[in-house]
């Protein structure tokens, strides 16, 4: 067990000390055997299942006392077993929730009362217990076991048994025995495991590409038009992958083009490769997000994607199946894969070749090399090496890479094999350094074809960038300022001819004009994303954030404009924020603050000023997307010069501030900031200016701030509602419009608030917008009418423009966010009998009901909770419930859902659909009463309440009191009398009330000491809790009273 | 300075305020004695009215930093506007008054005149490399470095020749200046903003000052945290306009006068208050 613990169980990083299994199958089927082998060993061995531990083990449990049965001496938290050992201490004892075991009889009879939390049990207490058989057998036995391992000693470790002729050595090593023969099996069965999912390593991967690249070009034999990585830059380790997602397991990421489809964006990670969502075209980010499902390796899935692909493959087959596997057995040494190398050459298309090449190729082993990509780096050099001892040869590696870079198509040619020379250039070119040097010049010979003028004169305008003094170098940073910069082709030209480096060099000159050029044509390229990400590796954030310091407000501006394009990404944001950046922007937001000086000298400098400050506060915005340069931009002090410069007259300087501030929302302590600052006031005022895009922002950043309650009261008091009523009217600009809704759907969370909305009719214009509209808008729409709903007044007001039929007809989308809204609304419609007949009428609860299958938990919830009013008010609910083909098993199976809220509000529909007696007796048959039963050990108070509502209404049939009872549920619900929660206490007490018309509850509630809790109830102002308190009491008394009288009489 | 001469400075500035726009009365009486102590410091012979062609070279070079010959040649031909191989007074402070103060017209003005060799009212494709040529860096591996050149030409004219003549009228330049300002000294610096530090103008500038060392000017204003030029236009613009200097020595200590009107803030640092 120990060792296949320590080898073979998958512990998550959290460190040694505190490590925790992960949920693995591995680890899954490991647990499963041992707690197999645990639990039988009570009755197979039962003499050495009365061995006591050396040390007990010891773990926290999730039992409870109440599940001891007999055997056990149980005394409130604490339980302790009849049996000891012999210095008299219980071979097990619990207390709290902190268990300790010292007999594998005890652990087994453990297990068996876990039942179904058996494997949670052994994974806790391996968790705890690191070194089970050190504790089990003490230090020295394990020194016998783990000699054991080794084959020679087994007799010795016989004989030695023979010596000890005391008894209880002598169970110790059977014990010992027993052990190990449980860790080979498991050895066994996880090797078995792990030989299934063969992992992936950066060097596989590596390989794999760059035999398929070499198997790529135009043409029809090629297996494919391209394959790239998606960033050049490769870490120490092998990966290519940000190193955030190297956590992920995540390797690289590659462009492919097949021949027969379109682009397809595969990320390879350890586990597998999957393809991902690809390039984002606006932040040129990749979409992490897998899309498909994972295949082992790279070729396994192209072969899925592309027809062509495994067509032309299957081609190559031998050579490729020689690879792969190869490759699975890379665990041995590699000295033994190189011997094996020289009887590959047979099976490949190097066997065409005159035998000349052939004699030499082998030699060299370097055609293995080719058709084998598993080398690994050291075979490699040694590889090249070898070419370079062997130099007489007349083909040496840098003749033939010039042959490469002459013959550009011969890479793809070389793929048929036909010609000898081909092949040679492919021989050489394995041993080259890299497989980025190799790319450059590719790349550029690509687009030698049909490149634009464009480019040569761009690269002779940056030979003079390089070359010129100042007044050269400003002529050609006007010239090039005449190409269309927002032309790709442009903008990658520069990069290509080594432009980028000369603008950021010109940088740090000291001459500003210098500065000022250059800094206008990286603001114009940093458009482009593949230019952003440039300018990052050459480092030029740094020096942009320098420049903020200079003197020269015309720098300042660019540099902060500049930034404000950069730092679209991720990595360019905390590159500015390292280099405190963020600090100096916020400063810059100070220039627009000395307008009060009357001279008149000043007001041109003002206007400088003003856009200084506008600049700082565009760079803001960009940055403030990542989450730490909030944080850093609060720090710096930056909500108050927000918030002041919020009241400037200049429109164009607002929408940035406000784009700052919207963004910054969405943190905790700016919304405090915000309320302080009394930025709402201005945001309120900017609703009603004229420019869509500042309204679009405010609005937005409204609906951020508004989860705030006092927020929400400020809007209103700074009449903020009607000018966002008023904008609903102009639903031309969506963006706007969503922003818009969601800060009316935000506010409407008051109640002050809704009223307000009404006397505008916000509603009717709410309902008249639910229809054509783009999704972020209607999720916002149907939000703030779920809002208004609350109020029945709103509700009627919904009926009569005829809002429910659009809220019904959303009810079959597909966005989640929507649907949770819908559903909202729908419910909350729903309250009102008049509008639960339209509902009826157009199926609403059909739709609701089949959006229980909804895969998402927050979905099904709001479905659950929308679901109960309608079966509330419905005419004739119990039909209507029945006609929905396995509704009700669909609904009693959802209570094995883990999700809390599900469990919750799939309590409370059960609550309403057991009022019909007929649907009571379908859910029993469905199993209700167990299923309501293993939920009651619950702390959730939420939860608590309507679970016990439903076991309440759930006892109205047949035997299911008495099942309740059985299944144990009446213990833990009387601890819910001491919840804090009232309406768990109402909830529960009925449910006790219902539950003590059997009399073995009673007792058991009796045994709970339901009784003293219920007499506190008695006194509890709620009539309900009262009447049902005491009815619970009453019928316990009954019973005692029976009790006495059969004993007396 | 004798009475007669003081009255007839006075006289002088008088006249020429009425002329400058950029500089008031008192400003150009600083600049005339400044003139004159000029004036006495490189000619040796006396009685001439003006700064000769080296005299003037010499100024341009060590107050404003200016290196290319040519150019420097092309500034005093600009700036001797009657041709007579002298900057008299009246020239100097029209001169400066473009130089420092002049609003971007003046400026383009001057600029072209001086690029415009020739004076012919354009500047010709031959003009053009003759003021780049020593702009690129010889390349060893280039087979002709004239070649760059006529190229770099090329591409000037391209940019900026609008009307597509071959050279550059004042027009072209002007409109081209006008779409970007960087290409106002297009063919090399001739205007003292670009690399002069604001520390050497200080020097100059405060020998507008004849009753204040100019180091203690200069002290003050790195203590001011001036640090561009716009702002020491202020200072000294406030200066003037309250027409007695900022700071007045007593005893070996030196006082602030009245700092709040500037828009200035930081204090005084003790390390030149102590003189």
């Amino acid at each position: 067990m120990g060792v296949a613990l320590t080898r073979a169980a998958q512990w998550t990083t959290a460190g040694f000390g505190a490590g925790t299994l992960e949920l693995t199958p591995l680890n899954e089927s490991l647990l499963k055997d041992i707690v197999k082998f645990v639990e039988s060993f009570g009755t197979k061995y039962p003499q050495e299942a009365e061995f006591v531990f050396k040390e007990s083990l010891q773990w926290p449990t999730t039992l409870e006392p109440s599940e001891f049965e007999a055997g056990y001496v149980v005394s409130g938290t604490t339980v302790k077993s009849e049996e000891n050992s012999k210095d008299g201490e219980p071979l097990l004892f619990l207390s709290g929730s902190d268990i300790r075991v010292s007999s594998f009889g005890q652990l087994s009879r453990l297990l068996h009362f876990a039942k179904d939390k058996k494997l949670k049990e052994a994974q806790a207490c391996l968790e705890a217990n690191r070194d089970p058989i050190m504790k089990i057998l003490g230090a020295a036995a394990q020194g016998i076991v783990e000699k054991e391992e080794d084959d020679l000693t087994a007799i010795r470790f016989l004989d030695k048994m023979k010596k000890d002729e005391n008894y209880e050595n002598n169970l110790k090593t059977k014990i010992s025995l027993l052990l190990q023969q449980l860790d080979m099996n498991l050895l066994d069965s996880s090797l078995k495991n792990i030989s299934l999912e063969t992992r992936l390593s950066p060097a596989s991967i590596k390989n794999d590409v760059d035999l398929l690249k070499r198997f790529s070009g135009e043409g029809e034999q090629t297996v494919l038009e391209s394959i790239n990585y998606t960033s050049d830059f490769e870490f120490a380790n092998g990966c290519r992958a940000p190193p955030w997602r190297q956590m992920q397991g995540e390797i690289c990421y590659l462009t492919v083009k097949p021949h027969d489809c379109d682009f397809i964006y595969l990320t390879c990670s350890t586990a597998g490769v999957f393809v991902n969502g690809g390039i984002e075209s606006d932040t040129e980010e990749i979409n992490y997000e897998r899309c498909s499902e994972i295949y082992k390796d790279l070729v396994s899935i192209l072969r899925e994607k592309s027809a062509k692909f495994s067509e032309n493959i299957s081609k190559q087959q031998h050579s490729f199946f020689g690879t792969k596997k190869k490759e699975k057995k890379k665990k041995r040494p590699p000295v033994i894969e190189a011997e094996e190398i020289p009887n590959l050459p047979q099976t490949s298309a190097v066997s065409q070749k005159s035998p000349s090449v052939k004699r030499r190729m082998v030699r060299k082993l370097e055609p293995s090399l080719k058709w084998t990509s598993s080398v690994t780096p050291q075979e490699k050099q040694d590889s090249i090496k070898e070419s370079q001892e062997e130099k007489s040869l007349p083909t040496t590696t840098d003749k033939t890479k010039s042959i490469i870079s002459t013959t550009s198509t011969g890479r793809s040619h070389s793929l048929t094999g036909k010609s000898s020379i081909k092949v040679e250039d492919l021989i050489s070119e394995s041993s080259s350094e890299s497989e980025e040097e190799d790319e450059q010049p590719d790349r550029h010979q690509e687009g030698q074809t049909d490149l634009p003028s464009e480019y040569w004169q761009i690269q002779k305008l940056v030979k003079y960038l390089k070359g010129g003094n100042q007044t050269a170098t400003v002529i050609a940073l006007c010239s090039m300022r005449d190409f269309n910069l927002s032309q790709e082709t442009c903008q990658l030209a520069i990069r290509d001819v080594g432009g980028l480096e000369v603008l950021i060099n010109l940088l740090e000159t000291d001459d500003v004009k210098c500065k000022i050029g250059s800094l206008k044509i990286l603001k114009e390229i940093s458009h482009n994303p593949q230019i952003r990400r440039t300018i990052v590796d050459l480092g030029g954030l740094p020096i942009m954030v320098d420049i903020l310091d200079s003197p020269d407000k015309n720098l300042k501006c660019l540099a902060a404009e500049t930034i404000a394009n950069v730092a679209k990404f991720k990595r360019a944001r905390r590159t500015v924020r390292q280099h405190g950046g963020i600090k100096k922007l916020v400063e810059l937001l100070d220039y627009a603050q000395s307008k009060t000086d009357p001279v008149h000298h000043h007001s041109m400098y003002e206007i400088k000023d003003v856009e200084v400050a506008r600049c700082g506060a565009l760079a803001l915005w960009s940055c403030s997307k990542s989450h730490a340069n909030k944080e850093a931009i609060r720090k710096a002090g930056g909500i108050p010069r927000l918030a002041r410069l919020l009241k400037s007259p200049h429109q164009n300087m607002l929408i940035p501030v406000v784009g700052t501030l919207q963004e910054c929302a969405s943190e905790e302590h700016y919304r405090a900031s915000i309320k302080a600052e009394r930025i709402i006031e201005s945001l309120v005022k900017n609703l009603s200016s004229e420019n869509e895009v500042l309204q679009e922002h405010c609005a937005m950043a409204i609906y951020q701030c508004a989860e705030d309650e006092e927020t929400r009261d400020l809007v209103r008091q700074h009449g903020g509602l009607k000018p966002l009523a008023s904008l609903l009217n102009n639903t031309d600009n969506k963006k706007r419009l969503a922003a818009v809704t969601g800060a009316i759907w935000k506010c409407a969370i008051s109640k002050e608030n809704v009223t307000k909305f009404r006397e505008f009719r916000t509603i009717e214009t709410l309902v008249g917008l639910l229809t054509d509209q783009p999704e972020e808008v209607l999720v916002n729409v149907v939000g703030a009418l779920g809002e208004c709903c609350q109020e029945p007044e709103n509700r009627a007001i919904i009926r009569r423009c005829g809002g429910i039929q659009p809220l019904v007809n959303l009810l079959v989308g597909t966005n989640q966010a929507l649907l949770v809204n819908v559903t909202k609304a729908v419910g909350a419609c729903a309250a009102e009998p008049e509008s639960m007949t339209i509902i009826d009428r157009l199926d609403g609860v059909r739709l609701l009901w089949s959006l229980l299958k909804n895969p998402h938990p927050d979905v099904k919830a709001s479905a659950a909770w929308a679901l109960c009013p309608c079966i509330e008010n419905a005419k004739d609910a119990g039909e209507m419930v029945r006609s929905f083909v396995g509704g009700l098993e669909l609904v009693v199976n959802l209570l094995k859902s883990e999700n809390k809220e599900v469990l919750a509000s799939v309590c409370a529909a059960i609550t309403n659909i057991a009022k019909d007696q007929e649907n009571l007796a379908v859910i029993t048959d469905h199993g209700v009463v167990p299923l309501l039963s293993k939920l009651a050990n619950t702390n959730n108070d939420k939860l608590r309440r309507h679970l016990a509502e439903a076991i309440s209404r759930c006892c109205m049939w047949g035997r299911n009191r008495i099942a309740f009872g059985e299944h144990k549920a009446v213990a833990p619900l009387v601890r819910y009398l001491k919840s804090k929660d009232t309406d768990v206490h109402r909830a529960t007490a009925q449910a006790l009330y219902q539950l003590s018309e059997d009399a073995n509850n009673c007792i058991t509630m009796h045994e709970n000491g339901a009784v003293k809790l219920l007499l506190d109830m008695v006194g509890s102002p709620d009539e309900v809790l009262q009447e049902a308190a005491a009815g619970c009491i009453a019928n316990i008394r009954r019973l005692a009273l029976a009790t006495e009288k059969a004993r007396y009489s | 300075m004798f009475p007669a001469n003081r009255r007839r400075m006075q006289k002088l500035a008088e006249s020429l305020s009425k002329t400058s726009k950029h500089f008031n009365k008192h400003e150009i009486e600083c600049l005339i004695k400044h003139f004159h102590t000029l004036l006495e410091e490189t000619i040796e012979k006396q009685g001439t009215t003006g700064i000769d062609r080296n005299a003037f070279r010499n100024i341009l070079h060590t107050i404003f930093g200016m290196t290319d010959d040519m150019i420097m040649d092309r500034v005093f031909r600009a700036f001797d506007r009657d041709n007579d191989g002298f900057v008299n007074v009246t020239e100097w402070v029209a001169g400066l008054c473009v130089f420092l103060r002049g609003s971007l017209e003046e400026k383009m003005k001057y600029c072209f005149d001086v690029y415009d060799l020739n004076a012919d009212g354009f500047i010709s494709r031959e003009e053009m490399f003759h003021m780049l040529k020593n702009s690129l860096l010889k390349q060893p591996s280039e087979e002709d470095p004239d070649e760059g050149i006529k190229d770099l030409v090329d591409i000037t004219l391209k940019k900026m020749d609008h009307d597509h003549d071959g050279k550059l009228s004042f027009a072209d330049y002007e409109m081209s200046v006008r779409e970007e300002a960087l290409l106002l000294e297009a063919f090399g610096p001739c205007l003292p903003e670009s690399k002069v530090p604001w520390e050497i103008k200080m020097i100059w500038y405060s020998h507008l000052f004849e009753d204040l060392p100019y180091f203690i000017v200069i002290h003050a204003i790195k203590d001011f945290n001036i640090v561009n030029e716009a702002e020491a236009d202020i200072c000294f613009g406030l200066i003037f306009v309250s027409g007695t200097p900022l700071f007045s020595p007593i005893q070996g200590m030196l006082t602030i006068w009245s700092p709040v009107s500037l828009p200035l803030q930081k204090p005084v640092s003790s390390s030149w208050v102590q003189i």
